[in-house]
C-alpha cells in the first residue's frame, strides 16, 4: 500500500534494504548450528488445548532471538504464558550476533524478535497487538506471490516480497498473515515501541 | 523492572542457584497428584534400611544429620515413579518440553503435613554413567498451586508461593537442597535428571 502519511498507514514497506546472501547465512547457521534453541508451535507450546482456532501456525517454526528467562538455553516460543511484555524484559540470546545484530542494532529498543518459517497454508487471523503499543519491523528472507498480510484499514493484501522490509502497525487497524502458497515463507520480525514509528520510517539505507 | 502487570512473580526473577523456566501446562498436573494421594509410593525415612549404605556418600549426610540433632520423627518424603505409580507420558511430554534428548531418571516426591526433607545433596548410584551422556540437567516443576506453608530451599533460593508447574532449572544437579511443608495439604513435586 502506498500512502503519504506513513505515521497513520498500518502496513508498508520501509526504505531499508538488506542483503539477502547475509540474511540467509544467518538463518543457514541457526539451522545448522542452534536448531535445538528451535521449536515447532504445537509441538513445543505449553497450552495446546488453548490454541486460537483462527490461526493456523502448527508447523510455524521458529527461534526466539531474544529472551525473558534466565535460561537462554531455554527455547523462547512465541507464545508464552506466563510472559512480561515490553523492552526492558527481553535479553538477547546466542543468536544475537553477525547479521541479525546488525539489524537490530539500528533500531530503538528492540524486543520479542523471532526467526520465523512458515510452511504452506500457515496464517494468522485477524488480529490487533496487545500492550505495550508496539509497532512490528519484518525483514522477508523468502516469500512467494500468495504471501501477503491483509489490512483491515485499507482493506487491502499487502504482498510481502523477498528481501524488502515492512512496517506493520496493528495499534490502530487489524491485519492477517498468510501463506497461501507452496513454498516457506521465512522472515525475521522484532518488535519497536510504537512511540519510535517515525523513526522507523525515516530508516534509509542498506542493513 | 517491576510490572506491576507482569504475570511473573519478580522473586523468580533474580534467583541464585536455579532458574526459572516457566509454567508447565501441557498436562493436568493436579489430576497426576490427586491419584497419588493414595498411593503408597517408596518412603525415606532415617531407617537406615532405606538407604544403601555401600555408597559412603548416604552415610555423610545420614552423619551430618546426626550431628546436627536433627528430629528423626519428622524426617520423612515419599517418592513415586513412572510406569509404576504416574504416567510415563508425563515424564516424556516435560522432556519434549525442556527439549531433552534424554532422561535418566525422574520421580515425585511427596512431603506430608507436619514433614520434611532435611538439607541434603541427592546420591545417585548411577551418576557416573549419566555422565557418559554429557552434563547432567536436573528440573524441579511444583505440582501445587500457590500453596501457604509449602516451602523448597535450593542452595541459597527459597522457593515458596509458587504457581503451579513452576519449572526451575538446577544450576548444579547437586546442588543441597530441602523440602518442608507446614501447610496443610501434601507437598508434589516432579524432579527430572536429563541430558
Amino acid at each position: 500500500m502506498i500512502t503519504t502519511d506513513l505515521q497513520d498507514a498500518a502496513i508498508f514497506k520501509l526504505n531499508l534494504k538488506f542483503n539477502l546472501d547475509d540474511a540467509l547465512e544467518y538463518y543457514n547457521i541457526l539451522k545448522k548450528d542452534l536448531n535445538h534453541l528451535s521449536w515447532v508451535y504445537r509441538e513445543h507450546h505449553n497450552e495446546p488445548a488453548m490454541i486460537d482456532p483462527k490461526n493456523n501456525m502448527d508447523d510455524v517454526k521458529g527461534w526466539g532471538l531474544q529472551t525473558i528467562y534466565d535460561d537462554p538455553s531455554f527455547p523462547y516460543h512465541c507464545d508464552l504464558d506466563p510472559h512480561d511484555d515490553g523492552p526492558e524484559y527481553f535479553k538477547d540470546t546466542p543468536m544475537v550476533f553477525g547479521f541479525f545484530k546488525r539489524f537490530i542494532d539500528m533500531l530503538k529498543q528492540p524486543y520479542r524478535s523471532f526467526l520465523f518459517v512458515w510452511p504452506s497454508g500457515q496464517y494468522i487471523g485477524k488480529w490487533m497487538s496487545h500492550d505495550p503499543p508496539h509497532v512490528f519491523v519484518a525483514l522477508i528472507l523468502q516469500s512467494n506471490k500468495d504471501c501477503y498480510a491483509y489490512s483491515y484499514q485499507s482493506e487491502e493484501k499487502v504482498p510481502l516480497e523477498t528481501g524488502d522490509v515492512y512496517l506493520v502497525d496493528t495499534t490502530q487497524y487489524a491485519a492477517e498473515l498468510r501463506n497461501d502458497g507452496e513454498q516457506d515463507f521465512i522472515f525475521i520480525v522484532t518488535s519497536v515501541p510504537v512511540e519510535y514509528k517515525q523513526e522507523l520510517i525515516d530508516l534509509k539505507g542498506i542493513i | 523492572m517491576d510490572n506491576p502487570n507482569s504475570k511473573f512473580n519478580s522473586k523468580l526473577l533474580n534467583l541464585k542457584n536455579c532458574s526459572f523456566l516457566n509454567t508447565y501446562k501441557r498436562i493436568n498436573v493436579t489430576e497426576i497428584t490427586e491419584t497419588l494421594k493414595y498411593k503408597q509410593g517408596i518412603d525415606v525415612t532415617t531407617d537406615p534400611d532405606r538407604w544403601n549404605l555401600d555408597n559412603s556418600e548416604y552415610g555423610k549426610i545420614h552423619a551430618i544429620w546426626k550431628e546436627a540433632n536433627f528430629n528423626p520423627n519428622s524426617m520423612k518424603w515419599t517418592n513415586y515413579y513412572p510406569g509404576k505409580d504416574f504416567s510415563q507420558e508425563f515424564v516424556d511430554d516435560v522432556a519434549v518440553y525442556l527439549r531433552l534428548n534424554g532422561v535418566h531418571r525422574a520421580w515425585i516426591s511427596r512431603v506430608d503435613p507436619g514433614y520434611y526433607s532435611p538439607w541434603h545433596w541427592d546420591v545417585d548410584d548411577n551418576e557416573q554413567e549419566y555422565l557418559n551422556y554429557g552434563e547432567i540437567k536436573r528440573y524441579s516443576i511444583m505440582m501445587g498451586d500457590k500453596i501457604p506453608g509449602h516451602i523448597f530451599m535450593l542452595g541459597e533460593d527459597y522457593l515458596y508461593d509458587c504457581v503451579q508447574g513452576s519449572i526451575f532449572r538446577w544450576n548444579n544437579h547437586n546442588e543441597w537442597h530441602s523440602g518442608i511443608n507446614a501447610g496443610m495439604t501434601p507437598k508434589f513435586m516432579f524432579h527430572l535428571l536429563g541430558y
